[in-house]
């Protein structure tokens, strides 16, 4: 409705300016508590994250007290089951040269003495794979000549490889110049690892040590003709963690890769398997 | 109910009529009218409003509901930068309400309690059937609302009652 005078045109456009006032205090208002709220609320949440920083803190030790129980555990049971075995061993030594008129009594302990040993070095590696659990040996590694390593694995494995009635073949892919870094005894046992899993399974035909270079690391391979590695070997690796290790009626292969893996890594090298069927496992290692 | 909504009305009239028809359905409705798009005012600020100015133009409060919904759309939507972009078109608009547009307004605004749509697609054409849940019962301002998604995209958005029901209505696209 149009104001018919001045005046009254002049009160209308005060009560205007008076609203359009008390709008904008009304806003600064809620802005302010709104920001004051803001504030507070991102005060609690710095509290609430610090306090929850810490309990995961003590959650995180906790774990990793456990886990190095777990170790110290394994370790002490190996240990304690490792001096039993030893009188065990001896006394079947000692039983099968006593008389025995028919020798059935010296076939059951050899049979006994056996199956001791298997015994004795399952829990020697398992040992072996406690102890390497986050090892870092890097730093102590030196050059070591590739084909005089190859050549001292093949001869050592020859033999065995043969009773296995597998041929073991050396193909020496890289010059007598090339060196790498490592440590020959903790490699030599993981190889030792991945030839023991091939000897097992390879049915028939021949086995060959294979290696080559890429830039910066010597790949040693494993090529077997039987089944191989499996194809998750990573969740074989971890048989304390209940990892899947198909074949395991041949023994020992969970356990074995897993070992080797962590061999592996505590030099530095790595550790995997190629081919449609896995017929190879390697393992790579830095170049000297 | 937002102040917002009545920052939005306030343009709305003003721009359909002058500043002085807002000064005097503010006198007339007795409120002080000092709305900020941040605070909350009673719904029945709102309903004062349109009842005065139905008093003003005798235009029947439905209608003028739905007049002010139908202008209200642009306004809002220019609030929420990117939401009719985004959507493209009247209908995946109207689609997002919900689970887009709804929760981007309780971003700016956390007290808002916005409506639910709920939708069914038509089987013959491109059309949807809206039913309008809220406790406001502003069934005729979502009309208008609805109606004013064509103006976003510039393309004719048809709104009707389906018969029988106050808060189920009928949309139907035609192509530009």
């Amino acid at each position: 409705m149009a104001d018919t005078d001045p005046d009254s045109r002049i009160a209308r456009l005060e009560r205007r300016l008076q609203r359009e006032r008390k709008a904008r205090a009304d806003a600064e208002a809620i802005a302010e508590r709104g920001l004051r709220d803001l504030y507070e609320a991102n005060q609690g949440l710095e509290e609430r994250v610090l306090e929850r920083t810490a309990e995961l803190d003590l959650a995180r030790h906790a774990a990793e007290a456990a886990s190095r129980a777990k170790s110290a555990f394994i370790a002490h049971v190996s240990h304690e089951v490792r001096t039993p075995l030893n009188g065990v061993l001896g006394n079947l030594e000692l039983l099968t040269t006593a008389v025995d008129a028919d020798g059935a009594a010296a076939v059951f302990a050899d049979n006994a003495g056996q199956s001791a040993k298997a015994l004795q070095r399952l829990f020697d590696r398992l040992l072996r794979y406690v102890e390497l659990e986050g090892a870092d040996r890097t730093a102590e590694t030196a050059p070591v000549k590739v084909d005089a390593f190859v050549e001292s694995l093949a001869s050592r494995w020859q033999t065995r490889a043969a009773k296995g009635g597998k041929l073991l073949v050396a193909d020496p892919g890289v010059g007598p110049e090339i060196s790498m870094r490592t440590l020959e005894l903790e490699l030599g046992e993981a190889v030792d690892e991945l030839l023991d899993n091939a000897v097992r399974h390879a049915d028939n035909g021949s086995l060959t040590i294979a290696t080559s270079t890429s830039l910066d690391r010597v790949r040693i391979a494993i090529v077997d003709t039987g089944p191989g590695v499996p194809e998750d070997f990573r969740a074989a690796a971890t048989p304390l963690n209940g990892g899947r290790a198909p074949e395991r009626h041949q023994g020992g292969q969970g356990l074995g890769l897993a070992l080797a893996t962590r061999l592996a890594e505590s030099v530095g090298a790595r550790l995997g398997v190629e081919g449609e069927d896995h017929t190879s496992a390697w393992i790579e290692v830095p170049l000297a | 109910m937002k102040g917002v909504i009545f920052n939005v009305v306030e343009e709305v009239v003003v721009s359909l009529w002058d500043d002085d028809t807002w000064d005097d359905l503010l006198d007339d409705a007795g409120l002080d009218g000092s709305y900020t798009a941040l605070g909350n005012y009673g719904d029945e600020e709102l309903l004062a409003l349109v009842d005065a100015a139905h008093r003003l133009t005798e235009i029947p409060v439905p209608s003028l509901l739905e007049t002010i919904g139908e202008h209200a759309t642009v306004r809002l939507a220019e609030r929420l930068p990117g939401a009719a972009e985004d959507a493209g078109s009247a209908r995946e608009f109207i689609l997002r309400v919900n689970d887009i547009i709804h929760p981007e307004v309780k971003k700016l605004y956390p007290q808002a309690i916005p409506p639910v749509f709920e939708f069914t697609e038509h089987t013959d054409d491109d059309g949807l059937v809206v039913e309008y849940r809220s406790r406001r019962g502003l069934d005729a301002l979502a009309i208008g609302l609805l109606r004013g998604c064509g103006h976003l995209y510039g393309e004719p958005v048809d709104v009707d009652r389906v018969a029988g029901s106050t808060s189920t209505f009928r949309v139907s696209f035609k192509d530009a």
